[in-house]
């Protein structure tokens, strides 16, 4: 590399180690976008001194299209922040980082008491009109979906209790 | 390289390590790991305590700043074309401290901008005039300008807790340090390319070097809407996807009212 493009590479790292770390430590969520913009400048940056180094106009051309890449990113960003904000009241990303996965099954789910009687759907012989059955929800299991494939699991705890 | 004795995928990474480092050389590898130490600390301490705590403050940087080109004006005496460009360099850099360090959110944007401009200039030099219109445009006319409207909207009053503490700053400035100091060893590491202009013979061929300065708009936008037409439709149609996709996601739901 020539001595240009050498310190052309420095300044763009420089600029996109910056807007990483703003990135990692920010948590305002307009921050943490404004220091992505950063890194996607310290980009066009290297290539536009590769472009200049090798004489041709690819870097260029690639530079342009980051920067149409950003111009979409700002705007979809600025949406997801309106609408975000909008919920929560704030701008902290953390006040998101409940939308991890919880555990399969949490210890304060309450174990129901139900009988063995099961609801299932009635075929009917071809060629004859289908009657109506009832949904669980008129038999009386309010809420018979919360319960899960096996109900035996709960009985049997609750007879162990 | 002993290629007979690589039988493993660690012993072949180790081997390729241990060649880069010994035509490196064992002095320029402890300096490095030393630069990114310091500056790996001196970062952390900007970032939790921040750089600017008052207006003298300001004032002797300014004063330094100043002291320091006229000493490189001086001293080094560099061709004016080199002295702008390291001035574009430093003011951008030192803009984007400023946009890591303050703690207002409007001042981290002033910041931004700093950065952005001065970063076109560098472009200038560069002799890409159009990227660095293109680029004055939509980054510091629309995105500095739609960022600071929306800051405005949804952040007024005083500072709040999201924005004075920040996110783990130590192992952040550890990776950017690390990853700043690796880039810095690679580029040392690579030898003088034979894509200067003049030496395309030798060059490989992705890396041939044209006959002239890439400074011609014109010929800019004939490469643009000939070899890279289909990039062009791309990016326009990606353009018309995210204004759809942000006035959807945008919009104030008919349930919420």
């Amino acid at each position: 590399m020539t001595q240009e493009t050498t310190h052309l590479v420095y300044f763009g790292s420089a600029i996109f180690t910056l807007g990483m770390i703003g990135f990692l430590t920010r948590r305002s969520m307009i921050l943490m976008f404004l220091s992505l913009e950063l890194m996607l400048a310290g980009v066009s940056i290297n290539l536009v001194a590769f472009s200049k180094q090798h004489h041709n106009y690819q870097g260029q051309v690639l530079a342009i299209i980051i920067l149409t890449v950003a111009a979409c990113e700002a705007a979809i960003a600025l949406a997801l922040i309106v609408s975000l904000s909008r919920r929560k009241s704030t701008l902290d990303v953390q006040a998101w980082s409940e939308l991890n996965e919880i555990p399969m099954r949490s210890a304060e789910v309450p174990v129901v008491m139900v009988d063995q009687v099961r609801h299932y759907p009635k075929l009917t012989p071809a060629g004859l009109e289908p009657s109506l059955t009832p949904s669980p929800v008129e038999l009386g299991y309010e809420n018979w979906n919360e319960l899960g494939e096996n109900t035996d699991t709960p009985m049997e705890k609750t007879q162990n209790a | 390289m002993d290629l007979s004795k690589i039988n493993s995928l660690t012993q072949c990474v180790h081997v390729i390590a241990q060649s880069e480092l010994d035509k490196l050389g064992v002095p320029n590898w402890s300096l490095m790991a030393f630069f990114c130490i310091a500056l790996a600390g001196f970062g952390y301490y900007c970032l939790q305590y921040g750089v600017v705590k008052s207006n003298a403050m300001i004032t002797v940087g300014i004063v330094a700043l100043l002291a320091a080109g006229l000493l490189v004006a001086v001293t080094q005496n560099p061709s004016l074309e080199l002295y702008v460009f390291y001035a574009f360099a430093g003011l951008a850099t030192a803009g984007g401290v400023a946009f890591l360090t303050a703690r207002q959110p409007v001042y981290a944007a002033l910041g931004f901008a700093t950065a952005i401009l001065s970063g076109t200039g560098v472009l200038f030099m560069e002799s890409a005039h159009f990227v660095a219109a293109a680029t004055m445009i939509v980054y510091a006319g629309a995105t500095i300008i739609i960022f600071l409207f929306v800051l405005m909207f949804a952040q007024q009053g005083d500072l709040t807790t999201y924005d004075v503490k920040l996110n783990n700053p130590a192992i952040a400035t550890v990776i950017g340090a690390i990853l700043l100091g690796t880039i810095v060893l690679c580029v040392q590491a690579v030898p003088e390319s034979d894509a200067v202009a003049g030496n395309a013979a030798t060059a490989r061929p992705l890396s041939q070097s044209g006959e002239a300065e890439p400074s011609s708009t014109a010929r800019l936008g004939r490469s643009m809407f000939t070899e890279y037409l289909f990039m062009v439709e791309l990016a326009g149609t990606l353009l018309l996807v995210a204004t759809i996709g942000s006035i959807a996601v945008a919009q104030r739901s008919l349930e919420a009212e």
